[in-house]
């Protein structure tokens, strides 16, 4: 294999000096890849649960009038994930708008993809509210816990980055993330578009794939 | 007779004005030329793909799975999602045109996640004979 000795920093020239690295990509954002990848696996064995399980409660929930089709409000939820859908364009564009050094314009998307969540985050304690009032619990079946501890987990992630969100956006407003930093931006949109793509799965084995 | 191309230019460390030496391998350059991000617009083209494919998604989830029978039904969702899935970490997540080893990173997971899925199914398919019996019925 041919190497080639190089200067740090100019060797790796996508990344901006001053963010460390010894492998040519900075460190956070290989920190964030990895971490991404194990959130692969641990949304991963929740959504095998669910799917291994699936159906297999039909009778009980039949019995009680739980049924996933009769409870879901399917255009609701679509509304919401719609909403989460386009924070991803809001988080992407507010990336764009740091990386040519656009500070307002990184506010307004950034201050965007933080109202789209908590919009999706109302949204799901809205129909938790409802699933609960119409009796579906925790305990209910295999569908009850399958359900509220994967939308739950995927709601608790969503919940961290609007605050990651916020936090970003007032270190913009004191004037202490500065285009030079613009990874920092990267990384949180890593993370929120990891959420989204995860709703994305579970939008669709969960709520339009039919339960039984 | 080594095959190793030296390049040394020191770059000046910020403490003591000395400099620093990596070493990097061609493919770890190749990287870099292809690390550019897209353009806003591009940004918003896609988003109106993904708005059309869930809209897609949603109507078909309301076709009755009596009329093209329900394999095909989830068939075509799965399609979708993964459709929508590959378009946010190709485009904004920048996985098109990010580093490979990124890419690689990421796919140990997405792999690793159906395999874990399989496994357990597999798993208790095996262990349990009672497996395809519904559960949790009161009398």
């Amino acid at each position: 294999m041919s190497t080639a000795l190089v200067p740090a920093g100019q060797a790796h020239g996508a990344h901006p000096p001053g963010h460390d690295t010894n492998t040519g990509i900075s460190h956070v954002k290989l920190g964030i890849w990895a971490f991404l990848s194990s959130e692969c696996l641990f949304f991963g064995a929740f959504i095998s649960t669910y799917l291994i399980y699936r159906g297999r409660d039909h009778a009980l929930l039949e019995q009680e009038g739980l049924l996933p089709e009769k409870i879901f409000d399917i255009p609701f939820t679509s509304a919401t994930s719609f909403i989460l859908l386009m924070s991803s364009l809001t988080m992407v564009l507010a990336l764009a708008a740091i990386q040519r050094d656009d500070m307002r314009g990184l506010r307004i998307w950034l201050g965007a993809t933080a109202l789209f969540g908590l919009t999706f985050i109302s949204g799901q304690v809205y129909e938790f509210t409802n699933f609960y009032r119409e009796g579906l619990r925790l305990q209910t079946g295999v569908f009850g816990p399958t359900f509220f501890v994967m939308t739950g987990l995927h709601g608790a992630h969503v919940t961290v980055g609007i605050f990651w969100l916020l936090q970003l956006y007032f270190r913009s407003l004191q004037g202490k993330l500065t285009s030079a930093q613009s990874e920092a931006v990267e990384v949180a949109g890593l993370y929120w578009h990891f959420v989204d793509i995860v709703w994305i799965v579970i939008f669709t084995a969960i709520y339009l794939v039919p339960y039984n | 007779m080594s095959d190793t191309t030296e390049v040394a230019e020191l770059e000046p460390s910020a403490d003591d004005g000395g400099g620093e030496l990596v070493v990097a391998d061609e493919g770890t350059i190749e990287h870099h030329e292809a690390h550019g991000h897209p353009e806003p617009r591009q940004y918003v083209l896609i988003a109106v793909v993904l708005v059309i494919v869930t809209a897609v998604e949603v109507a078909v989830s309301y076709i009755s799975s009596d009329t093209i029978g329900p394999n095909w039904i989830i068939l075509v969702l799965a399609s979708m999602a993964i459709i929508k899935f590959a378009l946010v970490v190709s485009w904004y997540m920048h996985l098109k045109t990010d580093r490979r080893i990124l890419r690689r990173f990421f796919l140990v997971g997405l792999i690793g996640a159906p395999l874990l899925y399989l496994i357990i199914a597999l798993a208790l398919r095996a262990l349990n004979k009672n497996y395809n019996e519904p559960t949790g019925v009161t009398p």
